[in-house]
């Protein structure tokens, strides 16, 4: 009696498998058909990022590259092609798998590598948004190797062919509507912000102390080295933010690696330029357009003078 | 460990396997090692906590049993004492140390008491109340008193309902222990769909809402109060799905091993008076309360002004039960005096709906009943999900005045969250309404049992939050 129970329950488990398998490999090619075949949007950027680009210039970090430095201003003071790969709310671990993607193919000739001032710190966040890295999983080996390394259970989750999508349903949908593939929002890669810091907000004072994460002190020696290694010139910069911001583990450590592989590291955290002027800020965290611009020419000019940017920097708040 | 865990299904599958292999006699130990393991991987330092209550109470039990009179009250308030004490000690220490500073401080004084930094045990509420419930009810001569202490520990740590409920009573749950469960097809694919259900509850629904109305209630002096309304509404469903859903998996991992725990919620918000909704929502902990503080106090047989302070005085207790906070308390006060005020309107507003003819349309009537218990319930939530009194009543005074923007954000949230509310409502009013009209997930013809399910699933793994972290409930 309970052989047959048994055996009626495996069958059936079985059976159900095979249709949950099914649907699942389904449902999983047509999100990647339309994942890679979207031309604009967040998601495509980051495939344009690690697939295509061949950008002089490249610039990573979070919203705050992604909203601060202006292709325009590089491309006509430099004479060089540039890419904005910065992306919203991702941080140094999604930039290492991004820059590792980007090595593998060809060797830019300058990094800019933005971070925000207390970027070392621990932050559990920053584990799970790797996430926006899994549909890259199957052909990156780079991706994969670390996503295993991050998180053993991921492999299996993988075996999903939807998982790597999850939550991307509506997004891939609306990057492929014909009315979305007309409208660019990005000019390579760079997204201006248009709004001008109206509220008057008083000028926050933050320590940002939190507890330095060791695994991310290791990737961003390790982009260090491998740019020193390549002979990519690499710029780690603190950009302009509406905070006044002692200094912190992170910013002593971004010194001591740019000092290590002979890099260049330049805070722009306190700089009275953008301090003294909210109307440069689209929030606490973010340039606006003009803002943007404003610095991107200081980071260009420093990088055109081939100077080391925190001189630079000084030369600037003496000028004004 | 988490339910919405790969952890967790590991664990499932193996201590179901050996469940099933292993001889009956030797099964409740491995259930008692196997809950011990689920309880440890939170943070193993506290089994000595759930040891502890676990020890006094099996003692207690054996004790009331055999004594009579003064002593076995005796032994029974002491037995309360423990149990509470550590509730106390654990949940309500610095909570009751805030309150006397505050107190001293308006005479002058200073409280020197110092503060106690230790994380709340997870579930202490709920094992507390179940190991409570055992020695009231072998006081009552309602139970025996359990003499195999691995039974009785396995009834205080069984590990579906140990930390989150529901709580049972030692009836329905201690004779099971020494049953033989044999391996039942279609119970098995009974509890395996409600544990389907519970996670998608929580995947898809709980967790997608969290995302708004974490952003909204943790920034909400920032927002509208339209804004701030419609984050309630989402927080509503966020509760409800989230312990719904960790009841619904607790009670389908008991069932595949043949275990039957008791209904925690019934489609709460298909409830036409608030008296109706604690009937439906959380029935493991109403009941409890019913059973063994309200009938205590006198339940409705005493005097109408009795009758409300006991009304009263227990949902007081409910909210304090939530959590070590003023907002909790307000929450269960709020309730209370709902149910008072249902009471003391009770005619007023039948003559008030038969004015308005609405005896003469039932469906109407049903509707609007619904709808006002459902804002009424919504009402308590602001000062359940707040983070003080002072900011649920800013945020009810911008709901009231509705004016600016909705906060949209990403999009998406807003769409998945209308989505899942909507599934949700679907099935809800289907299982309410038309039980018997179209079947999925019960359908009688296996292809589309199992596409219900793959669909489910699919829908799962489109949209499910898979970081959304632990349930709300495991922190009272």
């Amino acid at each position: 009696m309970l052989t047959n129970r048994l055996f009626k329950f495996f069958i059936n488990l079985l059976i159900f498998f095979f249709i949950l398998v099914s649907f699942d490999r389904i449902i999983g090619a047509v999100l990647k058909h339309y994942y890679f075949k979207q031309t604009s949007g967040l998601q495509y950027r980051t495939t344009y990022a690690m697939d295509s680009t061949r950008a002089d210039i490249l610039v990573f970090g979070s919203s705050r590259a992604n909203h601060h430095y202006v292709p325009e201003v590089f491309e006509k003071k430099l004479n060089m092609s540039f890419y904005n790969t910065g992306r919203d709310g991702n941080f140094i671990l999604y930039n290492y798998m991004v820059f590792q993607s980007v090595i593998n193919r060809y060797n830019p000739k300058i990094i800019i590598f933005d971070l925000n001032p207390n970027e070392l710190s621990y932050n559990k966040g920053e584990y799970e948004r790797i996430a926006s890295l899994l549909p890259y999983y199957q052909e990156h080996n780079e991706i994969r190797e670390i996503i295993n390394k991050i998180d053993a259970l991921e492999k299996l989750k993988l075996f999903s062919k939807i998982y790597p999508y999850n939550s991307m349903f509506l997004t891939i949908a609306v990057g492929n509507l014909e009315l979305n593939k007309k409208r660019k929002t990005d000019f390579k890669g760079y997204v201006p912000l248009s709004k001008v810091m109206t509220d008057t907000i008083l000028l926050k004072y933050d320590n940002m102390i939190g507890n330095v994460d060791p695994e991310l002190v290791k990737l961003l020696n390790e982009i260090a080295f491998k740019c020193n290694k390549n002979e990519i010139a690499l710029y780690f910069v603190v950009s302009p933010i509406y905070m006044i911001i002692s200094e912190n583990s992170s910013i002593r450590l971004y010194k001591d690696i740019s000092d290590k592989y002979g890099c260049s590291f330049d805070n722009f955290s306190n700089n009275s330029i953008f301090i003294k002027n909210p109307n440069y800020f689209s929030d606490e965290a973010h340039l606006n357009e003009n803002g943007a611009i404003m610095f991107s020419e200081i980071v260009a000019d420093s990088i055109a003078l081939n100077l080391k940017p925190t001189y630079l920097s000084l030369k600037y708040e003496t000028k004004q | 460990m988490l339910f919405n865990s790969f952890h967790f299904v590991f664990f499932f599958i193996v201590v179901t396997t050996l469940y099933f292999a292993l001889p009956h006699k030797f099964r409740w130990f491995l259930l008692l090692v196997s809950s011990c393991y689920f309880y440890m991987a939170f943070i193993p330092v506290y089994i000595f906590i759930l040891g502890f209550t676990i020890v006094v109470d099996y003692f207690a039990g054996i004790w009331l049993e055999n004594t009579e009179g003064r002593r076995k009250k005796y032994f029974l308030i002491a037995s309360l004492i423990a149990n509470i004490g550590v509730l106390a000690v654990f949940k309500y220490y610095n909570f009751l140390n805030d309150n006397l500073s505050a107190l001293l401080n308006s005479f002058g004084y200073c409280n020197t008491i110092p503060h106690l930094s230790i994380l709340l045990p997870i579930g202490l509420s709920f094992h507390t109340f179940q190991a409570m419930s055992y020695t009231i009810e072998v006081y009552r001569g309602h139970q025996k008193a359990e003499r195999n202490f691995g039974i009785y520990s396995l009834y205080v740590m069984f590990y579906p309902q140990l930390v989150a409920g529901p709580i049972e009573r030692p009836q329905n749950l201690l004779h099971q222990f020494y049953e033989k469960h044999y391996f039942e097809y279609e119970r098995v694919i009974e509890g395996l769909k409600m544990m389907l259900w519970g996670l998608f509850m929580k995947l898809v629904i709980a967790d997608r809402l969290a995302i708004y109305v974490n952003a909204v209630y943790n920034n909400a002096d920032h927002h509208t109060g339209q804004t701030l309304a419609l984050a309630t509404v989402f927080f509503a469903f966020q509760i409800y799905c989230d312990f719904a859903g960790y009841s619904n998996i607790a009670i389908g991992a008991a069932k595949v091993m043949g275990f039957k725990l008791m209904t925690n919620f019934n489609r709460p918000y298909f409830s036409r008076s608030i008296s109706e909704f604690w009937k439906r929502w959380h029935i493991s902990l109403s009941t409890w309360f019913r059973d063994y503080l309200y009938i205590s106090l006198g339940g409705n047989r005493v005097t109408f002004h009795r009758w409300y302070f006991n009304l009263l005085i227990v949902f007081v207790i409910s909210g304090l039960w939530h959590g070590a906070n003023r907002t909790f308390i307000i929450w269960g006060a709020i309730n209370g005096l709902y149910l008072v005020f249902a009471i003391v309107t009770e005619k007023l507003r039948k003559r008030i709906g038969n004015l308005l003819l609405l005896n003469k349309e039932p469906r109407i009537n049903n509707f609007l009943q619904i709808v006002i218990t459902f804002l009424l319930a919504c009402f308590a939530w602001v000062f359940f999900r707040a983070g003080s009194g002072e900011e649920a009543i800013m945020i009810i005074k911008k709901i009231l005045l509705m004016k600016g923007p909705i906060f949209i954000g990403t999009p998406s949230v807003l769409i998945y969250s209308f989505f899942a509310i909507a599934f949700l409502l679907v099935v809800e009013l289907k299982a309410e309404y038309f039980n018997e009209s179209i079947q999925l997930l019960h359908s009688r013809n296996a292809l589309i049992r199992k596409l219900s399910y793959s669909f489910l699933i699919i829908i799962i793994l489109m949209i499910g939050v898979f970081d959304g972290g632990q349930f709300i409930y495991f922190q009272f």
